[in-house]
């Protein structure tokens, strides 16, 4: 892996930020908003401090799942907007610096939303994330993980079929979302769709979350299948999205994006 | 001009489906040479830049770049490759001077600003490094991706139709500073253009394809007395152009 070619892939994306007013808004604006409009209605409704705990906890972990699974992809794709994917390409990048890059890219922008969303919540709600302890290293490691599955996922499918699916960038996290169990126990859902939730990671995240949250002891068992299931998924993601790679240079359409 | 080969292609095959776009092609480019790439719309050219890239894997043959296997060596081999078309941008969104520094990164340059500057010198377009890309006129980015293809000073320069959009003026300027950057730091090129004199001007060698297969190559005067049986004392490469491509009894 070659630091100066990561580096670029960074470089393109910190330029593309600083002269972007829609992805500062991104990394800044909706995060927040989000954070003050479930807040403030925790608030209104009189949810009880460890329900709001579970609201605002969900809220700012699905943020940073959200925000990494889509940048990924939304990063990828501006090469393919401006048309420039293909000097990129014609470089010495190799692959796994590609995508180590905008991995490295979309983390780095969660850490900056992630701490605006800390600052926010200390202040206007009295939240303090740091009530879950270790619990916290491993939920966040969780979801990162995930969130990178997805990225990948979106980028091999994008390679493959081009921009035109590409909305499924923003469209997969948002559906992802009601299986998540990011606001609401599993044992909410209907008792069919509860078998196949399990095997989301994310599941396994939330109910860990609000397992520390309500005694304040950390839950190894979900954090542990959640981490066996980023793992499975996050090999097959990398084999579907070299497979997809290789099919696209072989038919040539790669090109064509 | 030496006779190190610097690009060796044998028996280069490319299918897309049921379409042949590359059938057994074989040519070489030495030290120093610049090669002119022509052929009709659809002859192969880009279809054989993509896959001397590495970006389109050929279904047979084997490219050698520098006496490597160009399948088992792509990033070693593209630090001393580089390319520029006029149908790619740059990053839309980033100045002149950012993209070309996103760029050098991506080949790593040493001492990439002062290589910048000296690029956007030569090119004379110093005055446009905060500009955005977006912001210039088409001539203007064809002169800055220029300036990205020469960053890492390559040994082998692909260039596809690099002037398309350009005045004759400017062409005319840039064919000038491609042969003395070339002669200086003894670039091997290959160039396609359906400018005729564009390739005239700039090639040393001329290499015409046609559905996928290279069916003559010469010096622009030797195909111009070879291909249309004159005595000739220019090149006249337009001719031969529709000499080779066009089909007996059309128009």
């Amino acid at each position: 892996m070659n630091f100066d070619r990561v580096l670029a892939i960074i470089l393109r994306n910190y330029f593309l930020t600083i002269h972007q007013l829609e992805r500062f808004t991104d990394l800044l604006l909706f995060p927040i908003v989000g954070l003050l409009l479930w807040g403030f209605f925790a608030q209104y409704v009189g949810i009880e401090s460890a329900l709001a705990s579970f609201l605002v906890g969900g809220l700012i972990f699905w943020t940073i799942f959200e925000r990494v699974g889509s940048g990924i992809g939304i990063d990828f794709m501006w090469d393919i907007w401006e048309h420039n994917l293909m000097n990129v390409l014609a470089s010495p990048i190799t692959l796994i610096e590609h995508i180590g890059g905008l991995v490295i890219v979309a983390i780095l922008k969660v850490l900056v939303s992630l701490a605006a969303m800390l600052i926010l919540a200390g202040f206007v709600y009295g939240f303090n994330l740091a009530t879950l302890g270790s619990s916290l290293a491993l939920l966040w490691i969780n979801v990162v993980l995930f969130a990178v599955v997805l990225g990948i996922f979106n980028v091999a499918v994008v390679l493959r079929f081009g921009h035109i699916v590409g909305p499924l960038t923003w469209v997969l996290p948002f559906a992802i979302q009601p299986f998540s169990a990011a606001f609401y126990p599993v044992s909410v859902l209907p008792q069919v769709i509860q078998k196949i939730v399990w095997f989301l990671p994310l599941s396994h995240v939330f109910e860990g979350m609000r397992y520390t949250f309500k005694t304040g002891k950390l839950d190894a068992n979900n954090l542990l299948v959640a981490l066996i299931l980023n793992l499975i998924y996050f090999a097959l993601a990398v084999a579907f999205f070299i497979y997809m790679f290789h099919l696209t240079r072989k038919k040539g359409s790669i090109v064509k994006l | 001009m030496k006779n190190i080969k610097v690009l060796e292609v044998t028996n280069l095959v490319k299918h897309f489906g049921d379409f042949t776009a590359i059938e057994k092609m074989s040519f070489s480019i030495k030290e120093g040479e610049i090669v002119g790439f022509l052929g009709p719309n659809g002859a192969g050219k880009s279809t054989t830049i993509n896959c001397l890239l590495g970006i389109v894997k050929p279904d047979e043959g084997t490219i050698r770049v520098f006496g490597r296997d160009l399948s088992k060596n792509r990033t070693e081999i593209m630090q001393k490759v580089n390319y520029c078309s006029a149908e790619y941008n740059l990053p839309w969104h980033l100045t002149v001077y950012e993209s070309l520094f996103v760029f050098a990164k991506l080949y790593s340059v040493p001492n990439a600003k002062k290589r910048i500057y000296e690029l956007l010198e030569l090119f004379e377009i110093p005055d446009f490094k905060k500009e955005f890309i977006r912001q210039l006129s088409f001539g203007q980015r064809a002169r800055v991706s220029l300036c990205k293809s020469l960053l890492n000073k390559p040994k082998l320069l692909l260039l596809d139709e690099p002037m398309a959009s350009m005045d004759p003026d400017i062409v005319d300027k840039g064919i000038k500073l491609i042969k003395k950057i070339q002669k200086a730091e003894k670039m091997s090129i290959l160039y396609t253009s359906h400018n005729m004199w564009e390739i005239e001007q700039v090639a040393d060698i001329v290499m015409f394809i046609n559905h996928g297969k290279v069916i003559a190559r010469g010096t622009p005067l030797e195909l111009t007395k070879q291909e249309l049986k004159l005595e000739a004392k220019e090149p006249n490469l337009r001719e031969v152009f529709i000499h080779l491509t066009r089909k007996p009894n059309e128009f």
